[in-house]
């Protein structure tokens, strides 16, 4: 049992992570049709894995108000929201006149007004941390100051070439800067990838 | 407390306050500063409008509500740029609410612009999946979109499908991004291997990360937050939000400024003064 454990999901990483492989770099025979098909399987494995979600948070909200623990009545009102909205959205569809207006005027207004709570943080935050402690803080708070204004109008009245030295460092150093990151993280990826179809990566069985 | 030193810890309610006045302000009396188009957002206008009338186009939603201030003006004037210049509208999104906020902003405009919906424009909605989706809708746009669009109609009951069957018959694709599954999807499913050219824009704190893409031509141009959107607005010609939205960033902005210089200030007197003591 044990074996079979350990085993059998070293085989099916193996064989799943084989299937699209041979189909896109195998272009005869019944390989290029394997792409497609595993496609399919994905896309459908991706709706269950909604469902799987929302079963999994339930088992975990379900056990915060059997247990009374703190703040309990947020789980409870957790899956409330979650179970009744997915109700509503299947009994009317996502056309429902109450599916859209709990949309519009509940979720949108929330999620936006959370993520805009961001920018008085931001604020507050900048003006603690750009402080000229050292040469790598003062030319962090310059480059900070000449993308703040080159990105806004006020930029180019103050002085006509802060908009172009701003589009400067985006361009060049960022842009190697990012192209090295990017080369790396893809090459880390890939690196990983192969560790774990050839089975030496296996902390998603659990092991260190 | 000395004054240096109140300069130095600003409270941080009062920073909240100015922030919210500096920015209220100007959205409702708005200073009208000119707004520059830079070579990056011409590049996404003239990407869309070099396109022979009928052609089709993919707006793709892939955000939701979080980014709407910076985003949903781009959409808004995608969609009237494609009106405008009678291409086939294809609506969809790699998030699960972008359909519905398109949906909503899609309808009013259509209507004022005479459209019809499924001859001239469609919504496919969103489908599971993410880049698995966009790999299947390649092959068969169909059958990745399980034969439905937003509303449940089979997509063989709307005129505008019948020419339209892989994402290969789509001329450009414009997607509204904010997290992974935007235009970095599209590129490397669709753009790359395919030919189809992928442009669009981001939110700022993105634009960074794809810059790359952009001087390697990958992406055609990128539209840079909400500055970008405002340069598009009024490319398109249809100014709304987004460059009303201009004004307040400006003066946010300067706010930020403004605080680090006094912060600095605060704290640069505050040390000439330790260091001179015995």
């Amino acid at each position: 049992m044990g074996a079979l454990k350990k085993q059998l999901p070293l085989v099916l990483v193996f064989v799943t992570a084989l299937i699209p492989i041979l189909g896109r770099y195998v272009a005869v025979g019944p390989f290029p049709s394997l792409l497609t098909g595993t496609a399919k399987w994905f896309q459908t494995a991706s709706n269950f894995a909604w469902l799987l979600g929302a079963i999994n948070l339930s088992i975990v909200y379900v056990s915060q108000v059997r247990k009374k623990r703190t703040n309990w009545m947020f789980s409870l009102y957790a899956l409330v929201v979650m179970w009744g909205y997915s109700a509503l959205g299947i009994i009317q569809t996502n056309q429902g006149v109450a599916y859209r207006w709990l949309f519009n005027a509940f979720y949108n207004p929330m999620v936006a007004t959370m993520y805009s709570i961001l920018a008085f943080y931001i604020v507050s935050a900048a003006f603690r941390s750009f402080r000229v402690r050292t040469v790598e803080a003062t030319v962090l708070m310059g480059c900070a100051v000449l993308a703040m204004l080159g990105r806004v109008p006020v930029g180019k009245i103050i002085w006509s070439q802060i908009p172009d030295i701003s589009q400067w460092f985006l361009n060049v150093p960022n842009t190697g800067a990012m192209r090295g990151i990017l080369l790396g993280v893809y090459l880390g990826g890939y690196a990983t990838m192969i560790r774990i179809i050839m089975g030496l990566e296996r902390a998603y069985l659990g092991e260190r | 407390m000395s004054i240096w030193r109140s300069l130095e810890n600003i409270d941080r309610r009062w920073i909240y306050l100015l922030l919210a006045v500096v920015m209220v302000v100007p959205l409702i009396k708005p200073l009208g500063l000119p707004i520059d188009v830079v070579p990056e957002t011409r590049t996404v206008f003239e990407t869309m409008d070099r396109l022979p009338p009928g052609s089709a186009v993919m707006v793709s939603f892939d955000f939701d509500p979080s980014a709407i201030p910076e985003l949903l003006p781009m959409g808004r004037a995608a969609i009237i740029h494609a009106f405008k210049k009678n291409y086939r509208l294809v609506l969809f999104g790699n998030w699960t609410q972008g359909p519905m906020l398109a949906q909503d902003l899609a309808e009013p405009i259509a209507k004022k612009m005479g459209k019809e919906y499924g001859k001239d424009w469609v919504n496919l909605g969103y489908k599971p999946g993410g880049s698995v989706t966009i790999r299947r809708m390649v092959d068969d746009l169909w059958d990745g979109a399980a034969n439905v669009d937003i509303k449940g109609n089979s997509l063989a009951s709307l005129p505008i499908m019948s020419k339209i069957r892989k994402l290969t018959d789509i001329a450009v694709v414009f997607s509204c991004t904010v997290g992974g599954s935007g235009m970095q999807f599209w590129l490397e499913y669709l753009g790359q291997p395919n030919g189809v050219p992928i442009t669009g824009g981001a939110v700022s704190v993105m634009v960074p990360g794809y810059m790359p893409y952009v001087n390697s031509g990958q992406f055609k141009g990128i539209l840079m937050g909400l500055r970008g959107a405002a340069e598009y607005e009024m490319l398109v010609g249809a100014p709304d939000k987004a460059v009303a939205g201009m004004d307040a960033q400006s003066a946010s902005h300067l706010l930020v400024i403004v605080l680090i210089i006094l912060g600095n200030v605060g704290y640069w007197v505050q040390r000439r003064a330790k260091a001179a003591q015995p």
